[in-house]
């Protein structure tokens, strides 16, 4: 019997190697990935989201599940191949540029990840170019776009900008966030959607594609 | 002293603010450009890169002397004191650790880049021939000596304690290590708060701030040692975590202060209020919500609630009307900065004071 609630429970603790191993063994045990992936891993990270945002548990207890998230994801990603398990789009994540700052964003990273939806990272410092290069890369469903400064928030607006002259703005989802953006900045520049945390980020993210 | 010839009382008034006695209203420290300011001496270039790209010339005479020029043409009233900034970096115990001191291109902003990712691979001995901690001392010392008394050089804002280590191992590490080795995090914390006095006390005598008192980043004169306490690395933690690190860093280097202001930052480190309120030695609070959040007006209740546990608070962000007109504040605990656009603005804000209470 696959032990669902002892992974999510690892997870939200951060057992990144014990996770690891107990993941391994389920597979061998015959578990399929999918359930591993949607009846822990995603649980967990969906219960890590909850505790964050009620002020539970906080950015260090979040960053250890999410490295725990990411040694399992490892673990099973070739097996949810082989099984076919397609992810449900595909989200591009960074963080606009002139800006370093990256916690936030990795959280969100995570968490969109936890849902099922595939996320290419850019990193710190995006350029518009870059990301309207990456979407047609990608195929890219959505954009999200962390800020943490004044002065690059309005790289949020720059981007959007250049999405729209390439013909893309209606193809992709943009979300915003990071701590000095707000609902009205998201309306004032045209984003699809604001949230002011990682675990609503992703909610929202999985409706697009509801 | 360019602070005009009320010096003395300026002086007395604010040691009332330490000593939380009352003088009739609220502590003030307004500025504004003399009537007949020079134009040419007022934009004066006072950024962390300006003077990162000085020290590393060798020259620590220019910047204060363009700032002697400049305070020439500012009028202080209140308790407001003229002071020069000599810091080099946001995060600059960082850097006298060894972290890397960098400027960021095309900005006014300089940052301590991380050199580690675990806290024990980090050498925690102060060097004092580490460049930039002598670059800073003789950049004091300079500063000093054209201010030759006429204006104060700034206590530095020290990003010490657990800000020191976010700097050296950047603040997601610092996290991971928080988890994963704990006991090494407290051994380098500790080694690090060992140094403050030390480091305080070098730029103490640097800045002649021995005999002249100190004043700056934490705005309130105090003829003895004072300084703005703060951990900005504490947003990211438990409550529980900050009792453990934070409190008792914060209230070590209390401890060696006459008086000092906590520069409380974001509202995610709002959890830790309680315990920040219970340091004794803390006089006041300086509340900054955060770009996205409403203003300091808007958060009457915390500023009360840091008046109800017998701290004053620092307000920096409220417009001449908006002074004028409170009610709510506790005025024997509170002191407002404002800078005004000129001395006839500025001169009848102060009279309409004085006429309020
Ligand atoms: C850590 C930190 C740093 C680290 C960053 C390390 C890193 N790898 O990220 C370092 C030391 C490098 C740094 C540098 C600077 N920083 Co800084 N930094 C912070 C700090 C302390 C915490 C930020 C953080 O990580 N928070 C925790 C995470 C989890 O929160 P978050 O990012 O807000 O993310 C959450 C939500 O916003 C949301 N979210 C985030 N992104 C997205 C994206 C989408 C699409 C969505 C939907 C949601 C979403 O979900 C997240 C999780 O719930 C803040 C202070 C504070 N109180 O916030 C200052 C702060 C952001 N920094 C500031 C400044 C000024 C700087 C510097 C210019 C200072 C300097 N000279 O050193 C440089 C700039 C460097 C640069 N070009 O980016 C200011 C910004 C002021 C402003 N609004 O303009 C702040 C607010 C501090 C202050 N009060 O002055 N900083």
């Amino acid at each position: 019997m696959a032990r669902f609630e002892e992974m999510s429970l690892l997870l939200q603790k951060g057992k990144a190697k014990d996770l690891a191993a107990m993941v391994q063994e389920a597979l061998a045990n015959g578990t399929p990935a999918k359930d591993i992936l949607n009846e822990s891993l995603v649980v967990g990270m969906g219960a890590v989201g909850e505790r964050f945002k009620k002020n539970e548990v906080f950015v260090p207890e979040v960053l250890i599940a999410a490295r725990a998230m990411n040694m399992a994801l490892n673990v099973l990603k070739p097996a949810l191949a082989e099984s076919g398990v397609e992810p449900v789009g595909t989200a591009l994540i960074c963080t606009v540029k002139g800006d370093l700052h990256d916690i936030g964003k990795n959280l969100v990273k995570m968490m969109i990840e936890g849902t099922g939806i595939r996320v290419i990272d850019l990193g710190v410092d995006c350029a518009p170019e870059t990301i309207v290069a990456a979407i047609k890369e990608h195929n890219a469903d959505i954009v999200c776009l962390s800020a943490l400064l004044t002065t690059t928030m309005i790289s949020q607006k720059d981007t959007i900008e250049a999405i729209k002259a390439a013909g893309l703005r209606d193809k992709v989802k943009v979300m915003v966030g990071g701590a000095p953006v707000t609902q009205a900045f998201a309306d004032e520049i045209g984003a699809d959607a604001y949230t002011s945390d990682a675990a609503s980020a992703a909610e929202r993210a999985r409706a697009f594609f509801a | 002293m360019l602070r005009g010839n009320d010096l003395a009382t300026a002086k007395k008034n604010c040691q009332s603010f330490w000593d939380k006695e009352w003088i009739g209203r609220p502590f003030l420290c307004v500025t504004a450009p003399k009537d007949d300011y020079n134009p040419a001496e007022m934009s004066y270039d006072n950024t962390y890169v300006r003077r990162m790209a000085d020290a590393e010339k060798g020259d620590y005479t220019s910047s204060p002397t363009e700032y002697a020029r400049y305070i020439r043409n500012i009028v202080h009233y209140g308790e407001a004191m003229p002071f020069y900034n000599a810091d080099l970096c946001p995060d600059q115990c960082g850097v006298f650790f060894g972290g890397t001191l960098v400027g960021q291109p095309g900005t006014t902003t300089s940052w301590c880049y991380s050199i580690a990712e675990e806290a024990a691979a980090l050498d925690l001995t102060l060097d004092p021939n580490n460049p930039t901690y002598r670059h800073m001392t003789e950049g004091f010392r300079k500063a000093a000596e054209i201010a030759n008394g006429d204006f104060f050089v700034s206590v530095p804002d020290y990003h010490s304690n657990m800000d020191t280590l976010s700097a050296l191992l950047n603040p997601a590490n610092l996290c991971f290590e928080l988890m994963d080795h704990p006991d090494d995090v407290m051994a380098a914390l500790e080694k690090v708060n060992s140094y403050y006095n030390e480091i305080y006390e070098n730029f103490y005598r640097a800045g002649n701030m021995e005999e002249l008192g100190t004043v700056g980043w934490q705005p309130v004169y105090c003829s003895g040692r004072s300084a703005m306490v703060q951990c900005d690395f504490s947003c990211m933690i438990s409550p529980d975590d900050a009792r453990k690190y934070v409190v008792p860093s914060i209230e070590l280097e209390v401890s060696h202060l006459d008086h000092c202001c906590y520069h409380y930052d974001g509202k995610q480190a709002l959890g830790h209020l309680d315990d920040i309120l219970a340091i004794q030695g803390i006089d006041a609070v300086q509340w900054v919500p955060g770009d996205g959040e409403p203003r300091t007006i808007e958060w009457m209740d915390l500023l009360k609630k840091i008046q109800k546990a017998g701290k004053s608070v620092w307000i920096y962000d409220w417009t001449a009307e908006e002074i004028l007109a409170d009610r709510e504040l506790d005025p024997r605990l509170t002191v407002f900065s404002l800078s005004l656009p000129s001395q006839s603005e500025a001169e009848a804000f102060m009279k309409k004071m004085e006429q309020k209470y």
